[in-house]
């Protein structure tokens, strides 16, 4: 530790405000999850970018909308969150099994030693977000209250940090498994607190894969990036199912699809 | 009761003596205003803690203008260098708390000239990771204030050296670094961290012979101030 710190202590305040100005434009011109949109509204990202452009003409052929999520590190489990209960409050019996595991999530998670006094806050605005979308006769309110409950940033985050925290749960119970998944030499607890758990840290693949084996969901995601090709790659998690959430990956950010 | 008055008053003698344009620039804030009920609630549900849950030797006061400040005190663990000196912190809240973490400040520097530790800076700068100023372990939403202040109260170890990363590995000034940083510490808690017990001493001494009346009506004695400062002086001397 250096000891050049008043300097230090003056910078991270800068880069802090900085930060902020950043996130304040972020938030007052993109909302967290937005109103469906037609695939071909991507183009105007891509002018002038053929190979992009060809794997947005690719994307349309199997889509038919998206809904963008604010880029601030949470995209994957925002648009996860928003994207499966779409589905559940359309599938009434998987609906059931959902509300059931989320429900019990909390006692396990405090097995596992995560602390209660934080994390029944977290379960309780999940619990009743899940409970304000129930299926029901007509399911077009339940979608309404669903967008309106992600769009206000109190509920919206604290369905990220549950999932968070149910994703580290996950990884840590499988701990002999996905340690061969992560680089460097930390242990899977030492991932989770530093890539897991805190927000605004963008997922990979082992936040996916252990996200949907904790709430049983089957995600498909749309990858497209500046790669050879003219098509998107979509890779399914787990491989086996058939999928009920779709995304698409650009690098560093998640948003929903909506297939034909 | 009478704890808590005697903290907020040494709290204040610590605040009029120690904190600088940050929190006064704070408090003209109605920071309150902004705060979204859910954020509102669980800064109570922190606080709380400290009340349903104490821990020996760590004290909060939340601030009484100003939800998204706290003053902390953490008395030094005993067998360390630190031990029964008064580290008093100013910790401020984000308005997105918990999502963020909480900044921290540390005010026993004697005016930004003691650097306490490997991870307390002389400019109050508090390096831990929980806080995000230091790698390993972040900040999570599932941490708390009372998380905080016990990662802090950790560093305030027997042997401060080692907190420093690679301190083994660094070229040896002299035969036993570990206990030559020790008798500093111990030296400047000491000339730092109790000495303000001398202020209120001093400003009591007018009180010195006469005798205590107890509301209660026990038999008490005499105030003893100016023995007191004898001894005070003593362990100073015997320090200094």
């Amino acid at each position: 530790m250096d000891e050049n710190t008043q300097s230090d202590a003056n910078n991270d305040e800068l880069i802090l405000q900085q930060q902020r100005q950043i996130e304040k434009e972020i938030s007052e011109t993109t909302p967290l999850v937005s109103d469906k949109q037609t695939i071909s509204t991507l183009n105007s990202e891509y002018n002038d970018d053929a190979v992009y452009c060809s794997k947005v003409k690719n994307l349309a052929e199997k889509y038919i909308s998206l809904r963008k999520t604010r880029p601030d590190g949470n995209c994957f489990f925002r648009a996860f969150a928003y994207g499966y209960l779409e589905y559940l409050v359309k599938n009434k019996d998987d609906y059931e099994k959902f509300r059931d595991l989320v429900q019990k999530a909390k006692d396990k998670l405090v097995k596992q030693g995560f602390p209660e006094l934080t994390l029944e806050d977290f379960h309780d605005t999940f619990m009743d977000v899940i409970d304000r979308v129930a299926p029901s006769e007509n399911n077009e309110e339940n979608l309404q209250e669903l967008h309106k409950l992600f769009n206000e940033q109190g509920y919206s985050d604290y369905i990220v940090v549950f999932l968070r925290l149910m994703t580290s749960g996950q990884l840590q119970e499988e701990a002999d498994f996905f340690f061969n998944f992560i680089e460097g030499d930390c242990t899977i607890q030492e991932f989770c607190h530093q890539e897991v758990e805190p927000m605004y840290k963008e997922s990979d693949h082992i936040h996916i894969i252990a996200i949907c084996k904790a709430l049983n969901a089957n995600v498909r995601v749309e990858y497209m990036d500046r790669a050879d090709g003219d098509k998107v790659m979509a890779h399914d998690f787990p491989e086996v199912n058939k999928p009920n959430v779709f995304l698409l990956y650009r690098p560093g950010h998640y948003d929903i699809l909506y297939p034909k | 009761m009478t704890f808590c008055a005697f903290f907020v008053q040494s709290s204040e003698i610590f605040i009029s003596s120690g904190v600088d344009s940050m929190s006064q620039t704070e408090r003209k804030h109605n920071d309150e205003q902004d705060i979204a009920p859910l954020h509102a609630s669980r800064i109570n549900k922190d606080i709380v803690q400290f009340f349903t849950s104490p821990v020996p030797d760590i004290m909060l006061c939340p601030d009484a203008n100003n939800i998204l400040v706290s003053h902390a005190i953490i008395i030094g663990p005993d067998k360390t260098p630190y031990e029964g000196g008064f580290f008093y912190f100013y910790i401020k809240l984000p308005h997105d708390y918990p999502f963020s973490p909480p900044t921290v400040k540390l005010m026993t520097t004697d005016q930004n000239r003691v650097r306490f530790n490997p991870n307390l800076y002389a400019c109050g700068r508090v390096c831990l990771s929980i806080l995000n100023t230091w790698s390993g372990p972040q900040w999570s939403p599932g941490n708390t204030l009372m998380g905080v202040l016990l990662s802090i109260q950790s560093v305030l170890n027997e042997e401060p050296y080692k907190n420093e990363p690679g301190a083994s590995s660094l070229p040896h000034r002299c035969t036993d670094p570990v206990a030559q940083y020790n008798k500093i510490i111990l030296h400047e808690t000491i000339r730092v961290a109790i000495s303000y017990y001398e202020q209120v001493i001093t400003s009591n001494l007018c009180r010195d012979g006469h005798q205590m009346k107890d509301p209660f009506n026990q038999p008490r004695g005499k105030f003893q101030y100016k023995q007191l400062l004898v001894e005070f002086n003593k362990l100073k001397g015997k320090y200094s």
